[in-house]
């Protein structure tokens, strides 16, 4: 790649020895390499790694958060013995539900980081012209939010099911205890933080502005949730009318849980509905894959 | 349908060498493509937005080929040149036609093809919370690059655009032209064959449009990169520019090479402090093409024939005060006004 070097030309700081442009004759990994990085990129934008101090306060804090209960629990169980198992009020059966607020203020502070800069800023003309396809943009950003979501959320379950086992009076016992806990928490946890963080994604996309997208997210969750609960709990609805329990995004995580543990749900929207805990899992798998659906939708026809 | 195939070719000859051998692939396909398929073909490309009244026609049954070397796309604002990027790129699908880019159907491999070309937008696009050099490295990786190589492949185009130490701080601080070049920047960091340049010297003052302009000169003759620049300024484009596409209303105008294209653009504008229409009927009496432009001007097609002579009589006749006469400035909007009959021959037969 024979250029010819020569001076740069007008420079404010005097002659720099410009070796010019040069070819590039290397590797190209195409899409699959730009899709794995999007996703990676994004991954650590959501907790604010590399982006400076005050971009990881928000996912840092929520994720110490939603750890706390866990560490509280197992101290509990540690100090107290085994036989404050019912003692204690946060377990892996309930943990999820427990922390839901977190669950949704971490979608509330991150969806829009995610999606809203690159539309406001037209950074999507960069990438749309590039090996990334659109669909490819916006299953990584998914990707990345739940991904997030997930670790935020098996980190304190871990350290739950390792109280289980070392808080027992024998490891057998203790293991006894936590293995069987292990899939239904790998599975309720992933669909939670895919339908948690779809709804968020879902509605950053078509708000791009972040202050109202955020405000959008947590009236979503917190507001949805509040006013389904009161018209199923007050409301004394008949047969087709107290399915809209099934709008409560906390109600299908309740359910979620409910149906992966076994065991009765905190929630009071899926109690008094009278609606199998099943039937808000499966809600909860419909939603995390509709909104999937919608993101790519958007991201293929939006204007870029 | 007429693309003045002569002048593409003479263009196609000029170009640089492809690489050394050891490029493999790369090289081969350059050859392959200054060889026998053209870089950009369009066959009857039509766009039409939807819209009421039967939408907007951005392109009209444009049928073009585009050889390798530096090539100016010209029209108005609104000609369609932004959508005929689009389209090569396989942004968007055209509602008629068909295009090619490296020999790739648009259409069918959009994604070889952007792998391939790098796009210049006209808009800013740039996140302001980015370095250039951050931007850069992550927009080179979604272009395939391997994270080292993207890592000093922005380090030199950065070099190359003539951003140095400004490419630690954030692009939110940055002026017009240091946007520019963050943008062209990030159009080569991939190394491509082919540069789409969308209007590069939007809002940068004389000393930023003359350093852009030398950029992609440098870049389309040293580097062996094929470029489409697009303006609606004529005056650009001839200065970078070994070959012309102009359009209009989406449709071919003209596709010739810059020497063919300015050469024939021989219109004179005479200025009088008063009676431009008597100096034009005289003009038009003595068989020029004349006609007022404003109070105060005349423009009259000089061809071959010079009206010097009968400037200077009809003035000294009437009593005019003559103030000047100067040669038309190439804007795109006066090549299209001024002659008709010639200029649009070939965009009209398509």
């Amino acid at each position: 790649m024979a250029t010819p070097p020569d001076l740069v030309a007008g420079s404010a700081t005097g002659s720099i020895f410009d070796l010019g442009y040069r070819g590039y004759d290397g590797p190209r990994l195409g899409r699959r390499h730009a899709i794995s990085t999007l996703f990676t990129q994004s991954l650590k934008w959501t907790f604010g790694i590399g982006r400076g101090g005050r971009a990881k306060i928000a996912p840092f804090a929520l994720a110490g958060l939603t750890l706390l209960p866990a560490i509280l629990a197992v101290g509990i169980r540690a100090l107290a013995g085994q036989a404050t198992e019912r003692v204690t009020p946060i377990t892996p059966q309930n943990y999820l539900t427990f922390v839901q607020t977190f669950i949704a203020f971490f979608v509330t502070a991150q969806a829009p980081e995610l999606l809203g800069r690159d539309q406001r800023h037209h950074v999507l003309t960069l990438y749309f012209s590039r090996a990334l396809e659109r669909t490819d943009y916006a299953l990584a950003k998914y990707a990345a939010l739940v991904s997030a979501l997930a670790i935020v959320l098996f980190v304190p379950q871990l350290v739950l099911l390792l109280g289980i086992v070392f808080a027992s009076i024998d490891l057998g016992a203790g293991l006894g205890e936590a293995l069987p806990l292990v899939v239904p928490i790998l599975v309720s946890t992933v669909v939670a933080a895919a339908f948690f963080s779809g709804v968020g994604l879902v509605i950053a996309a078509f708000v791009p502005r972040r202050a109202f997208s955020a405000g959008a997210i947590v009236a979503t969750f917190l507001v949805l949730s509040g006013v389904v609960q009161v018209l199923v709990v007050q409301g004394r609805l008949r047969d087709p009318f107290r399915y809209i329990a099934l709008l409560d995004p906390y109600a299908l995580l309740d359910g979620l849980a409910t149906s992966l543990f076994g065991g009765v749900g905190r929630n009071v929207t899926v109690t008094r509905s009278g609606i199998d805990p099943v039937i808000f899992a499966a809600g909860a798998c419909v939603v995390a894959l509709v909104t999937l659906v919608v993101l790519v939708v958007r991201y293929r026809r939006i204007e870029a | 349908m007429t693309t003045g195939g002569g002048g593409v070719g003479a263009v196609g000859q000029r170009r640089a060498p492809p690489r050394d051998a050891a490029a493999g692939p790369a090289a081969a396909s350059r050859h392959r493509y200054t060889a026998r398929v053209p870089l950009i073909a369009t066959e009857n490309l039509t766009k039409r937005y939807p819209g009421p009244g039967g939408g907007v026609l951005a392109l009209d049954a444009l049928t073009v080929d585009i050889e390798p070397g530096i090539v100016g796309l010209v029209g108005a604002n609104g000609a369609g040149k932004s959508t005929f990027l689009r389209i090569l790129l396989g942004l968007l699908a055209p509602t008629g036609g068909r295009a090619s880019v490296l020999g790739l159907d648009t259409a069918t491999h959009g994604g070889r093809i952007r792998e391939r070309v790098g796009y210049m937008p006209e808009h800013d696009v740039l996140p302001p919370d980015l370095t250039a050099t951050d931007l850069v490295a992550h927009l080179a990786e979604m272009s395939g690059l391997p994270r080292t190589a993207a890592r000093e492949r922005t380090a030199d185009v950065l070099r190359h655009v003539g951003l140095f130490e400004e490419r630690y701080r954030p692009i939110g601080g940055y002026s017009t032209g240091m946007r520019q070049r963050v943008k062209l920047a990030q159009a080569l960091v991939h190394d491509p064959w082919l540069l789409l340049l969308d209007e590069p010297t939007n809002g940068l003052d004389p000393a930023g449009r003359d350093e852009m302009l030398d950029l992609i000169r440098r870049t389309g003759t040293e580097f062996g990169i094929a470029v489409l620049v697009c303006s609606h300024l004529l005056g650009e484009i001839e200065r970078v520019c070994d070959h012309v596409v102009a359009i209009d209303g989406g449709r071919l105008l003209r596709s010739a090479s810059l020497a063919s294209f300015t050469g024939r653009t021989g219109t004179l504008i005479v200025e009088v402090d008063e009676g431009a229409e008597d100096l034009a009927a005289d003009l038009v009496a003595a068989g020029f093409r004349a006609r007022v432009d404003g109070p105060r001007r005349v423009l009259v097609v000089a061809g071959d024939l010079r009206p010097y002579d009968v400037i200077r009589d009809a003035t000294a006749t009437r009593g005019l005060a003559l103030i000047r006469i100067e040669a038309a400035r190439h804007r795109v909007e006066d090549l299209f006004r001024d002659d008709p009959d010639d200029e649009g021959a070939d965009g009209n037969a398509a």
